[in-house]
């Protein structure tokens, strides 16, 4: 567990409820969020966007921070975000964290360490789970791909041959060989399917089918 | 059972929040009611525990054992098809509303065919089941992660012709037209164990 400010992620002392709007894509998650502050003393939980409504902190998901965030700009006090996901490569912590979210969980956190971050947050402090803080570590030495070479890196993990990849972007065979060569170095990969299986584990391509 | 008895049911999820939310659907249920897996009629689980319950159970008689209802994040044709073997009475994915769980865990109860939710249905449909031989497993394995062929041969011992030989058989029943297409089938319809981090059967803890 990582915390940048000890003092805020404790427990209240006597100061008012936290109010917290759960905001998350997975019914499942977000009954469980919901169920676990009610059972902490100082949250008031409401389930939805806040609504114009003022709340402490907004708990939500990995689009749902993204979004927030960007949607928020121009906002003179916006609710800080804690995102609870089960995104846990260190590109989609990059994006998140980079796009301004607060807070960073994953989904598998335990019970006190969801109250703990969602005190943390509200109180104006940034919290990120101990295995996020590892995983931005690692990633850190990684050498993100350009724009085009993750277009291609896509197509490439859907399995399309180079010929296809370049009739798809409209530009030449020869060129996307080059954008391929360039990804297996950022990759540090041998082949094409090692290439596609070292992007999963950094989250730069789904690892799979989405469920919904 | 009585009529008017409410349905006893379990929840055995290893992430405290998706079980806190499981919990939380079942017991707004007025004709549910939250029990420890010993008294349960119908369990609520992720995968792995959902199988594990399923084999403490495999010497009871069918009609009077608990039925199982797993949940999964993702949705991997292979993994669904080893559950239903397994005697699953229900594959849910994160995508089934509240409402739709507890339909399931009300259908598992009566002993109906498994319930499948949209995503795990999508999954299975459209695909005939792939079958492997042994061999071929091994060189898929190695073929997802991204060895050549002469690699391949070098760690079955076996010749890189025969390697190429199982591949071409391979690509043939999944219909891929290119080794790489080969590697992506096999990991989205979950032939291989590798997998992304925190998902699904087998997974890192």
């Amino acid at each position: 567990m990582t915390r940048f400010d000890r003092q805020r992620c404790d427990p209240p002392a006597g100061q008012g409820v936290i109010a917290v709007a759960v905001a998350h894509g997975d019914p499942y998650v977000a009954a469980g969020i919901s169920a676990l502050l009610r059972s902490g003393t100082d949250f008031n939980v409401r389930s939805g966007p806040p609504d114009g409504q003022a709340v402490d902190v907004i708990v939500t998901d990995h689009g749902g921070g993204i979004a927030a965030m960007s949607s928020w700009q121009r906002r003179v006090d916006p609710p800080p975000v804690l995102v609870v996901t089960d995104q846990e490569t260190g590109w989609q912590i990059r994006r998140a964290l980079g796009a301004g979210v607060h807070g960073y969980l994953l989904q598998d956190c335990s019970r006190h360490e969801l109250l703990s971050a969602v005190r943390c947050v509200a109180g104006g402090g940034k919290y990120v789970g101990g295995l996020v803080a590892e995983r931005l570590l690692d990633s850190l030495g990684h050498v993100a791909p350009t724009g085009r070479e993750l277009q291609v890196l896509q197509l490439m993990a859907r399995g399309l041959r180079n010929r296809e990849i370049g009739a798809a972007l409209g530009i030449g065979e020869g060129t996307v060989k080059s954008h391929v060569k360039a990804l297996l170095g950022k990759l540090d990969a041998a082949t094409r399917t090692a290439a596609i299986g070292e992007a999963q584990r950094r989250g730069l391509v789904a690892a799979e089918a989405p469920c919904r | 059972m009585t009529p008017h008895a409410r349905l006893r049911i379990a929840v055995r999820h290893d992430e405290d929040i998706v079980a806190a939310g499981l919990a939380g659907i079942i017991a707004r249920q007025a004709d549910f009611e939250l029990v420890g897996h010993d008294d349960a009629q119908v369990a609520v689980a992720d995968v792995r525990s959902a199988l594990r319950l399923l084999a403490e159970m495999s010497g009871q008689e069918r009609a009077g054992r608990m039925r199982v209802i797993a949940i999964a994040r993702a949705a991997r044709e292979a993994e669904i098809a080893r559950a239903i073997d397994a005697g699953v009475s229900g594959y849910l994915l994160h995508d089934a509303a509240p409402d739709e769980l507890a339909a399931a865990i009300r259908h598992a109860a009566r002993g109906g065919a498994p319930h499948l939710s949209r995503g795990a249905m999508a999954a299975v449909h459209g695909s005939l089941p792939v079958h492997l031989t042994p061999r071929e497993a091994d060189v898929l394995q190695f073929v997802v992660q991204g060895e050549c062929n002469k690699a391949i041969a070098r760690r079955l011992a076996i010749s890189a012709s025969t390697v190429k030989a199982h591949v071409a058989n391979i690509s043939g029943k999944l219909h891929a037209g290119s080794r790489t297409q080969v590697a992506v089938a096999a990991t989205r319809r979950g032939l291989v164990g590798v997998q992304g981090p925190g998902h699904g059967v087998g997974a890192v803890p």
